[in-house]
Parts: C-alpha cells; sequence; structure tokens
C-alpha cells in the first residue's frame, strides 16, 4: 500500500506493521556530519522544525538516561513542546528515544534512528516509530498530513488545477 | 446537477486555504466554530459552511454539545491512510532536504 516511491520523493515511508511507522533516506552526506546535524542542538533547529515555525531547544542531552525538550511556536504565538528520554545511543550509529508531545498527555512513541554509511560516501538514515496502537500511529500519519497540507501549498494547488483541468 | 466523487470533494475542499488552516488547527485538537472563526477573522456563519464542506469531504467531523458545535478532524483518515503516509512523506523529504542543506553550509563554512 505505501511502499511505492513516487517520483521526485527520496524518502520512502512504509508500516511494517499496524502500530510502526518506518522512514528510509540516503542524505547525500558522510555519516559523522549527518550525525553532528542529529546530535548538536545548533544545526537541528535548522532542520527539524517545520518552515514556518520557529523552533527552540529547551534541553538535548544525547546520551543514556538523558532527556530532551524542544519547543516549535507559530506566528500568533502557539507553542508545541515536545520532548523525551534518551534510551541509547551508540555513536554515528544508532539513536533511539522516547518521543511525546505535550497536546497528548500521557501518550509517547520510541523512535529507533540507525546511520549507516554507504559506499559512495553517503549515508542511509532509517528511523523506525513503534506506538502503543493503531490509533495512536494513525494520529501521528494524520499530523503529517496535517503538516504536509501546509508544506506543499503549491504541489496541492497544482494537483488540483491538473485535476480541474482533467 | 454535477455529480461529485469523493475524490473531487476531497480536492475542492483543500483548495481553499481557510479550510487547510482549519484542518491545521485541528490537528492540534478539537475547536468550536467560534475557536476556529475568530483567528480566521470570519463570521460564524462564514465558518460553519467551510467546516460544512469538510464535512462532507470526511476530513472533518462535528459534535454538537449543548449550543456549541465542536470540530474535530474526520473519520477519513482510518480508510485512507495511503494519503496520511502520502502527506507525511513528504513532510520528512522537506525536513532532510534541509538536514543536507544545512550540512552543506556546514561544510562550507570550514
Amino acid at each position: 500500500m505505501s511502499n511505492d516511491v513516487r517520483e521526485g520523493s527520496k524518502t520512502a515511508i512504509t508500516t511494517p506493521s499496524d502500530t510502526e511507522i518506518r522512514i528510509e533516506r540516503t542524505i547525500d552526506a558522510p555519516r559523522d556530519l549527518v550525525w553532528e546535524a542529529y546530535t548538536d542542538p545548533e544545526l537541528l533547529t535548522q532542520w527539524l522544525g517545520p518552515r514556518d515555525l520557529s523552533m527552540t531547544v529547551e534541553e538535548y542531552d544525547i546520551r543514556p538516561g538523558g532527556s530532551y525538550r524542544f519547543t516549535h511556536r507559530d506566528a500568533e504565538g502557539n507553542e508545541f513542546v515536545f520532548f523525551g528520554d534518551i534510551l541509547e545511543v551508540e555513536e554515528q550509529n544508532r539513536l533511539a528515544r522516547t518521543f511525546a508531545w505535550e497536546g497528548m498527555p500521557g501518550k509517547q512513541s520510541i523512535e529507533r534512528a540507525e546511520f549507516e554509511e554507504l559506499e559512495d560516501g553517503r549515508t542511509k538514515i532509517v528511523v523506525i516509530s513503534s506506538f502503543d496502537s493503531k490509533e495512536d500511529r494513525d494520529g501521528m500519519l494524520q499530523s503529517g498530513m496535517e503538516r504536509g497540507v501546509n508544506d506543499s501549498y503549491e504541489r496541492l494547488d497544482e494537483l488540483v488545477a491538473q485535476h480541474q483541468a482533467g | 446537477m454535477v455529480q461529485y466523487s469523493p475524490v473531487d470533494r476531497t480536492f475542492a475542499a483543500l483548495a481553499d486555504p481557510t479550510r487547510r488552516t482549519v484542518l491545521e488547527r485541528l490537528g492540534r485538537g478539537s475547536a468550536t466554530i467560534s475557536e476556529l472563526a475568530v483567528p480566521a477573522g470570519m463570521s460564524l456563519t462564514g465558518m460553519k459552511k467551510h467546516v460544512q464542506i469538510l464535512e462532507e469531504a470526511g476530513l472533518v467531523r462535528t459534535e454538537k454539545h449543548g449550543r456549541t458545535r465542536h470540530c474535530y478532524l474526520g473519520p477519513r483518515r482510518l480508510e485512507d491512510v495511503s494519503d496520511w503516509v502520502d502527506a507525511y512523506r513528504h513532510t520528512w523529504d522537506d525536513r532532510f532536504d534541509r538536514l543536507e542543506e544545512v550540512i552543506k553550509r556546514e561544510k562550507g563554512s570550514r
């Protein structure tokens, strides 16, 4: 169902089970730099947050037992706080953490990211998010829809235009 | 009378920026019609029409509690996960593109 790779899309999203989301993407950069962009809070803010939201990192203690907390703010001043605990760190190889949003108290997922350096010097990232239930998993996919809808106005407008023309 | 397919309805519902903002807002939690209307600078009647279009497309569902109508994201998510997956993929595509950009900039500045 979701294993197809769309044209122009470099990220593969699959649902290996009812409670998981798997994300795979190959980044055109060596692994040590990808790891740095993942673990340096200064760099993290430059890519993780949605384009139209500002992001601040309150805590980012990347070691087992450490925790993290960051906030996205929109133009109206609404805040979205995400937080979790670091479960496992294997330098440049593996990062596992819990992931929760203040807007959904009591709900959390576990995110396991693996980084593999390819022979051509690029880096393959695989992230598997595990949820407590299918409903929670679908809720996360749906939040992507909201975000995607907003990040892709132009693309959507094109689709609508095509659809109307057809 | 023109017959609209579910796909037509979805595209029509998403074609309007106000309605996309409504979906984004509801993605953060339920809201009443007036909570949606005020930030959009719209009348209650105007917002009701937008919500109705979203509801017909299955993107939003509403429940009446006393005198207020509460809006939630709709049931369509359960029937059509591939759409959510598509949008989710787009989000991550965008995010990882930026990750690449950040690394290129960092490398350049060393």
